[in-house]
Formats: C-alpha cells, sequence, structure tokens
C-alpha cells in the first residue's frame, strides 16, 4: 500500500488552473524526484501535500487516512535551510515538537538520540552561523524528521550547496534514509541528482501543470558512483532532457 | 595585533575631535574673544558642574524617572499598536495615519495644554515623553514583524503551528533588532521630551533647572546641564547596546 497519496489534486488561484489531475503514489522507503520547468507548478503542488492550502479538487491520503488541506502532518524542506538564527541547532530541531505541544526541556531530550545518527554531534549548543552549508541542511533535515516520521517533502533540497558538497549530501541522505526507514518526494532542478538518487522520476510539465510521465530508475550496478557514468544514467538523462525540452 | 591597533586608533581619532573642539574653546575664550558672559569657558562649565553637583543630581532623578515610565509606556503602547497593525488589516488602515499624525503635532504646542490638563506634576511629562517615543518603536517592530520571511511561516505552518506560534518563534524575535535600534532612538526622545516638558511648567527636574539659569544669565550652569543631558543620553544609549548585547547572544557568534 501507498504510504503517501495524491489523487487528482487540481488547484486554480483566480479563475487560472496552476495544477491539474495529478496523481502520486509514494510507497515506503522511496525515494520519489518531480522534475519540470520552473513555474510549472511544483512549489503549489507542495504546498497542497503540506497542508498549507486546499486544493480545488483531489484529495491527499497519508497512511489510508484523508488529510486533504490539513497542516500538521507532512512538513517539508526547501532549498534555504531555514533554520531561525536565534535559536541554538538544538533548539531549532526541537521546534516541530514544541510547536505540537511538547514541553522545552522534554523535547530537548527526545531529540538527543538523533544527532549522532545525523552527524550533528556537538552542534546541539550552537547557533546556525557556526555551522557550514552541508551540516545546516543535516540539521534542517533532522527538524523535518522530527516533524513526520515516514514522508518528507524536499523543495529543491540540495541546490544551494557545491558540488562537491552536493556529492556528499546525497551519500549521506541515502545512507540515512534507509537508516531511518524514510520516504522522500523531492523536487529536484538537476537531472542528474534526480537519476541518481530516485527509484522514480516524474516529469510535470504543461499548463496547467500535470505529469506527463513517469521513468522508474533501474541500477543494474551495485555502485551507484559507477552507476552515475554508465551509458545506462546517460540514456535516462536523454530521455528526461526530451520530455523537458 | 594589527587589528587591535587600528582599533586604538578608531577610538582615538573622535576623542581627539573632542579634545581639539574643547582646546578651541578653551583659546577662544582665554583670548577673549567672546565675552565670557556669552560663552564660558570649558573650566568655568566644570566648575559650575562641580558647584551644583547635588542639585543637578536632584533634578537629573526627576527627569530619569519621568523618562523612565514615560518610555515603559512608549514600550508598552508600540509593542500593543504594532502586534494589532500587523494581526489585523483594519487595524493598520485604522491606525496607520493616526500614528503618523501624532508625530506632526509640535512638541513645544502640545506640552503646555497637558500641564493645563494634568496639572504641574509628573503626569503631563510622562504622556508628552509617551508620545514621543512610542513612534519610533511602533515603526520599529511593526516593520520587523513585516519583514518575517514568508516562507518560514509557510514551514511553520505546515508544522502545524498557530498564529500566536508564528508571532512568538518567527516574528517576535525576528524583529529584535529593529527594536533596539528603535529603542536606542527612543531613550534619547525620553530625555528631550521631559526636559522640554518640564519647561513649560513643572517644580522639579533639569528643564526646570535649565529654566532658572537661563533666567539668571547663568551661562556657565546651562553649559553644564546641557553637558549633563548629552552625557545620560550617552549613558542610556550605551545602556541599550548592552540590553542587546546579552539578549541577542546569537549575533556573538557572527563575525
Amino acid at each position: 500500500m501507498a504510504l503517501l497519496e495524491a489523487k487528482n489534486l487540481a488547484q486554480s488561484f483566480e479563475g487560472q488552473e496552476i495544477i491539474s489531475d495529478v496523481s502520486i503514489e509514494l510507497g515506503p522507503n522511496e525515494i520519489v524526484c518531480l522534475i519540470g520547468t520552473s513555474g510549472v507548478g511544483k512549489t503549489t503542488l507542495f504546498q497542497i501535500l503540506s497542508g498549507l492550502h486546499q486544493p480545488t479538487a483531489g484529495h491527499v491520503v497519508l497512511e489510508g487516512q484523508d488529510i486533504t488541506g490539513q497542516a500538521g502532518k507532512i512538513s517539508y524542506m526547501l532549498q534555504k535551510d531555514m533554520l531561525l538564527p536565534y535559536r541554538t541547532i538544538e533548539d531549532n530541531i526541537a521546534l516541530p515538537l514544541i510547536i505540537q505541544g511538547t514541553h522545552k526541556k522534554e523535547a530537548r531530550v527526545r531529540i538527543q538520540p538523533y544527532f549522532e545518527e545525523f552527524g550533528l554531534e556537538g552542534t546541539q549548543k550552537k547557533y546556525p552561523s557556526q555551522l557550514s552549508g552541508g551540516m545546516r541542511q543535516r540539521a534542517a533535515l533532522l527538524r523535518t524528521y522530527m516533524f513526520s516520521h515516514k514522508v518528507v517533502l524536499l523543495d529543491e533540497p540540495f541546490s544551494a550547496l557545491d558540488a562537491l558538497t552536493k556529492h556528499e549530501m546525497h551519500t549521506w541522505y541515502l545512507k540515512i534514509m534507509e537508516k531511518i526507514q524514510l520516504s522522500t518526494l523531492f523536487v529536484s532542478h538537476d537531472i542528474d541528482e534526480a537519476i541518481y538518487l530516485s527509484n522514480r522520476v516524474l516529469v510535470m510539465a504543461g499548463t496547467p501543470g500535470t505529469i506527463i510521465k513517469e521513468i522508474p530508475i533501474v541500477r543494474t550496478m551495485k555502485n551507484r558512483d559507477e552507476f552515475g557514468v554508465s551509458p545506462q544514467f546517460l540514456e535516462y538523462k536523454k530521455q528526461l532532457l526530451a520530455f523537458l525540452r | 595585533m594589527q587589528k587591535k591597533l587600528q582599533n586604538i586608533t578608531n577610538k582615538l581619532i573622535p576623542l581627539g575631535t573632542i579634545l581639539l573642539f574643547i582646546g578651541i574653546w578653551a583659546f577662544i575664550c582665554a583670548k577673549g574673544l567672546v565675552p565670557s558672559f556669552m560663552l564660558p569657558s570649558p573650566s568655568d562649565v566644570l566648575r559650575a558642574f562641580i558647584g551644583d553637583f547635588a542639585l543637578l543630581m536632584n533634578h537629573a532623578r526627576v527627569t530619569l524617572v519621568e523618562a523612565f515610565w514615560g518610555l515603559l509606556g512608549g514600550i508598552t503602547i508600540g509593542f500593543i499598536v504594532s502586534i494589532l497593525m500587523d494581526q489585523f488589516n483594519f487595524a493598520y488602515r485604522g491606525f496607520y495615519p493616526l500614528v503618523v499624525i501624532t508625530q506632526t503635532i509640535p512638541t513645544i504646542a502640545i506640552a503646555p495644554l497637558l500641564v493645563l490638563w494634568m496639572g504641574y506634576g509628573m503626569w503631563p511629562k510622562v504622556v508628552l515623553v509617551i508620545i514621543t517615543t512610542f513612534f519610533p518603536i511602533t515603526i520599529g517592530l511593526l516593520d520587523g514583524f513585516k519583514s518575517a520571511d514568508p516562507d518560514m511561516i509557510d514551514l511553520m505552518r505546515s508544522m502545524g503551528a498557530n498564529k500566536i506560534q508564528v508571532f512568538r518563534y518567527i516574528k517576535l524575535p525576528g524583529s529584535l533588532t529593529n527594536f533596539f535600534s528603535s529603542l536606542r532612538i527612543s531613550v534619547t526622545y525620553s530625555i528631550v521630551g521631559a526636559v522640554i516638558s518640564e519647561w513649560l511648567g513643572g517644580f522639579n527636574g533639569l528643564g526646570v533647572y535649565m529654566i532658572r539659569v537661563k533666567k539668571s544669565y547663568a551661562f556657565d550652569k546651562m553649559f553644564a546641564v546641557i553637558l549633563l543631558i548629552s552625557a545620560l543620553s550617552l549613558l542610556l544609549m550605551k545602556l541599550v547596546d548592552l540590553l542587546k548585547y546579552t539578549t541577542m547572544k546569537w549575533e556573538r557568534t557572527k563575525k
């Protein structure tokens, strides 16, 4: 059974349709990438999934439960890490728990075990400005995870990082996802990143935006870095580029 | 090392300018270029200050108390008005012109009216200080609230935060820098506001002292009290900086 399901979502603002008939399924432990040109409605879609906006039509179902238009069920993370500069890393990460009504002290205790897992030991009392870009992004991801343990929505999560840090984050992300059993739906402008990370790539296009193609990514080799330079990889890239043109 | 040296130079330049200014002033007085009853020399001023020290401190206490209550009132009203204006659009539209109009009323004109309405005691001064100080606080806070990152607010809402939580965790801490900048302006306004209202009616305070020494043409005492008012304002501004430094710990971690 799908963990998260978007059924025939549509949204229009002032009579203009932005997205129409978008259906997505996300299974347990899956990474699905949504790719498409700017202005095709990816952010709108994420805002609907996270409950910030009510869609004009369609439903969002999380574990068999209709959560359409309900905020506080799935959180998302943006390209900007959005850590609050005036809160320590630990208080930033505890924020979703505090918002849901956990006492500050208890929230701090509950988040501690995850610092090691996310490679953030020793950063608890630091402020975001004292951390590197990659570390901040990890902290932001941990904050998102503290909020929803099963599904995370990431809106261009790694696009603000430099190439090396980005690659490091990819490797790290795949490892951590496996460890904490997380499913990811993410938006990217980077075709390479999409093919490298995902189980499936969804291509979104048109006005109003809709999903025009779904490409499952099959990796025959175990090593992802090898896959990244294989003819197979290039074949996928060619296919995707054709759809985006 | 070089940075430290530069730091010292940076502090020496303004200090040197001030000393030079006082030097020229003393020179003009010593040469008798300006009659001494019109421009007392720096040493005359210092002597007047020491001679009247106890009296000056007594008046300063009164002025500071007025300024304190006025500032406290100004901050409170500033918070209330800016929060209302941020949260409710009708409050924004309703209050904005009113808030601006209060700043176009000349202080000098309203102070005697306040005395007529409220007597010669402390309250007309406090009210005048409120009128002069709440404006920078209101505008500063409002600007801070409004400049909160909409993406950040969306993120908080996606976590299920309500309006109060968004305010408490995003808007309020995010506008602290603005608040302290406004407060820095407001503390100096509070002293000046209190002094002006004391000119126009009262028994105690630095403004009252000023009027008295002016009427007796004691220019040395006049200069002494001006100096004291400047010093008090500077001291209060430093106090605000200190408060900012202790409140905004995260700012210290930046290079």
